[in-house]
């Protein structure tokens, strides 16, 4: 590690660690632990979201993915305000709406059995769990090359930080260091295109037309690599832009603020900052292909070029820029973690043990001793996972994180919220039959089979996503309630979309909108 | 549905009809352009070569609709975020606008209410001695008159 990188780092960790210690005043509830209390003002929490997605994925992978295949790694990029948009239109409102703490307190507004709770909540400790160990493991991975520590000392930093902050700080010090770091990172695009634009006379068209003569115009062109490849693709951004609508520590996210309207301009916070950072990456990407020596590109882009924007950095500012750059990953890989624990810890002591377990009946105190057990526990369970897995490349484990919160939340959070005739069986079933359908084919794809795959595509969104939908409708249909029942499911249906639209539940005289649920609680 | 009676119900009732009315109009067909104009870039780029080519040097069509795909997506929430914040100002009934997750304790958002309904009680109070007031005044005045 270069001086200008340990200091830099010094200097970050001991900022999220002041964070953390404030939060950590207010961290005296476990609504406060799990939601901050509903407290983050809207654009705050716009900035937070788009953290989420704004990661070492988008800066290190995406850049790296548009310098070495050309504009199909733009693909990687362009979904993410499309989803977010959809995001906004389809389930934004409705969540803060009907929702407290998790995914599955909003499905139990509707379907009040343990089937339906048991069924979100255990889908969303696997989505969580999944995309959590593929964070760590590619996060060690990163930092062993950025430091040059050994993968172990990396691990253990990365899962005592992250530990620390979310034991300590809750789900306030996860947003509030989500926000520095996406101002970081932002800062650290915005510093590398102005020095990448003084090369190329302050034209990013200058810089587009020299990446074109160099590859006879190939890198900005679409490429299609077979019949495969290209099913391929177009499976993993299927599965990728409706994924976002089903992960959990995304929707999470909604209910940290008070209202709908908060949680609208959340929403039109994040996607005005993907569209305003996520353009310039091709600018970037392409100075890095033209700019970087032309070895060392060689040897990133051989392992898919997830270095190309720290030696970008390097080239353009030296030393100090590329340990900025290192350090501000750093940041990324904690704040994303940190964001991934508070929502497996939810699921964990809210859903299955307060809800499931106890029946509700768990008083105050005792409640947040469980939910700070949970985030200790899930901490220590991925980086002990990371820890055993580090020989293997578990890099498809995001997009199975993605694909099982497509095929199974997703069905299940629409339904819920937008269709009469969904029941509580069609519900559970779609989640089981879509997360068994998302992770059976990844087992027989070529990601775990390389010369043997039964199933040909290693992104089974395409498939597995209307199998999701299909099976709950089938179910639905199958169990559809008759006579009495169905007029007591219908008007619970007319309560619920009058709650998902004003926040209050027009059946019960005291309810109370969102905004006061929490102080209530 | 037809809202049973409670008073925060009751207020309401407005707010949603023109809330869903207001989604009705605006969450399908934008939900519907979204989605055809992203999957039909997909459909061009990953299995035509219909965007292959260069509007001008350094610029292919494929990265113009790519561009163009963000500049809508920012067109549409801009849209849709103004028409619901008007519709939502217009219409969210002032039982709904307090909002007790400003407070760091339960106890603060009690004393709070309890504090609103002292100040309903000084008002009431108030009306019926400015009411008690007119009457007498009006009594006076007739008195007065031959």
């Amino acid at each position: 590690m270069s001086p200008e990188a340990g200091i830099l780092f010094t200097v970050f960790v001991a900022l999220t660690l002041y964070i953390t210690y404030w939060a950590g005043k207010k961290n005296k509830s476990v609504e406060s632990h799990l939601v901050a209390a509903g407290s983050i003002s809207g654009r705050a929490n716009g900035v937070a979201i788009a953290g989420d997605f704004i990661s070492a994925a988008t800066f290190l992978g995406t850049t790296g993915a548009i310098a070495v295949t050309g504009f199909n790694g733009f693909y990687l990029a362009v979904y993410i305000p499309v989803a977010f948009l959809l995001a906004m239109l389809l389930v934004a409102e409705p969540l803060r709406n009907l929702g407290h703490f998790t995914l599955g307190d909003v499905l139990a507004t509707r379907f009040r059995g343990d089937g339906v709770r048991g069924a979100i909540s255990i889908s969303s400790i696997v989505v969580s769990l999944l995309y959590m160990v593929a964070q760590f493991v590619g996060a060690a991975l990163l930092i062993q090359l950025l430091f040059d520590i050994d993968y172990v000392v990396a691990a253990i930093i990365i899962g005592v930080l992250t530990t620390f902050y979310t034991l300590v700080g809750g789900m306030l010090a996860t947003t509030y260091i989500q926000i520095i770091k996406t101002v970081l990172l932002m800062t650290a695009g915005i510093i590398i295109l102005l020095f990448v634009l003084r090369e190329f006379s302050w034209s990013p068209m200058e810089v587009f037309r020299q990446a074109g003569d160099a590859t006879d115009g190939k890198s900005l062109q679409p490429a299609r690599k077979g019949t495969t490849a290209q099913w391929d693709q177009f499976s993993l951004i299927f599965g990728v832009t409706l994924g976002v609508i089903g992960l959990p520590h995304v929707l999470i996210r909604f209910l940290t603020v008070k209202d709908a309207a908060a949680a609208r301009t959340s929403a039109v916070t994040a996607i005005w900052i993907f569209a305003g950072f996520l353009i310039l990456l091709p600018t970037l990407s392409y100075a890095g292909f033209l700019l970087i020596d032309k070895e060392d590109f060689a040897a990133t882009a051989a392992g898919g070029g997830n270095m190309t924007m720290p030696l970008l950095a390097a080239v353009m500012g030296g030393d100090l820029l590329l340990a900025f750059v290192s350090a501000v990953a750093f940041a990324t890989i904690l704040a994303a973690l940190s964001g991934l624990v508070i929502a497996t810890t939810g699921a964990i002591s809210h859903d299955i043990y307060g809800k499931l377990i106890k029946k509700g009946i768990i008083d105050h105190t005792q409640q947040l001793r469980v939910a700070r057990i949970a985030t200790l526990s899930s901490s220590i369970v991925a980086m002990l996972i990371a820890l055993l897995v580090k020989d293997q490349n578990v890099a498809f484990l995001a997009t199975l994180a993605i694909a099982v919160a497509a095929s199974a939340n997703l069905p299940a959070l629409l339904a819920t919220i937008y269709w009469r005739g969904a029941t509580a069986a069609g519900v559970t079933w779609g989640m089981v039959a879509g997360l068994v359908t998302a992770v059976s084919l990844i087992l027989v794809s070529p990601v775990i089979n390389p010369d043997n795959a039964l199933f040909p595509l290693k992104s089974p969104g395409i498939i597995s996503i209307p199998v999701g939908f299909f099976v709950m409708w089938l179910i639905s249909r199958a169990t559809a309630a008759k006579g009495e029942a169905r007029v007591e499911a219908d008007q619970l249906f007319d309560r619920i979309r009058v709650q998902a639209v004003t926040g209050v539940d027009p059946g019960d005289p005291d309810s109370v909108p969102p905004s006061q649920r929490i102080a209530a609680h | 549905m037809g809202i049973p009676d409670s008073r925060t119900a009751q207020a309401t009732q407005k707010y949603y009809d023109e809330m869903t009315a207001a989604r009705k109009r605006i969450v399908l067909p934008t939900v519907g352009i979204i989605l055809f104009v992203f999957f039909l870039q997909q459909v061009l780029t990953n299995f035509t070569d219909t965007l292959d080519g260069f509007a001008f040097e350094g610029m292919s069509w494929a990265y113009i609709y790519a561009y163009l795909i963000f500049v809508l997506v920012a067109a549409l929430t801009t849209i849709y975020a103004r028409i619901m914040d008007k519709v939502e100002l217009e219409n969210r009934p002032a039982e709904l606008e307090e909002t007790a997750a400003h407070y760091d304790h339960f106890e603060e958002w009690e004393e709070h209410q309890a504090s609103l309904e002292e100040e309903e009680l000084v008002r009431d109070e108030l009306q019926k001695k400015a009411l008690a007031d007119e009457i007498r005044a009006r009594r006076t005045h007739k008195e007065d008159k031959p």
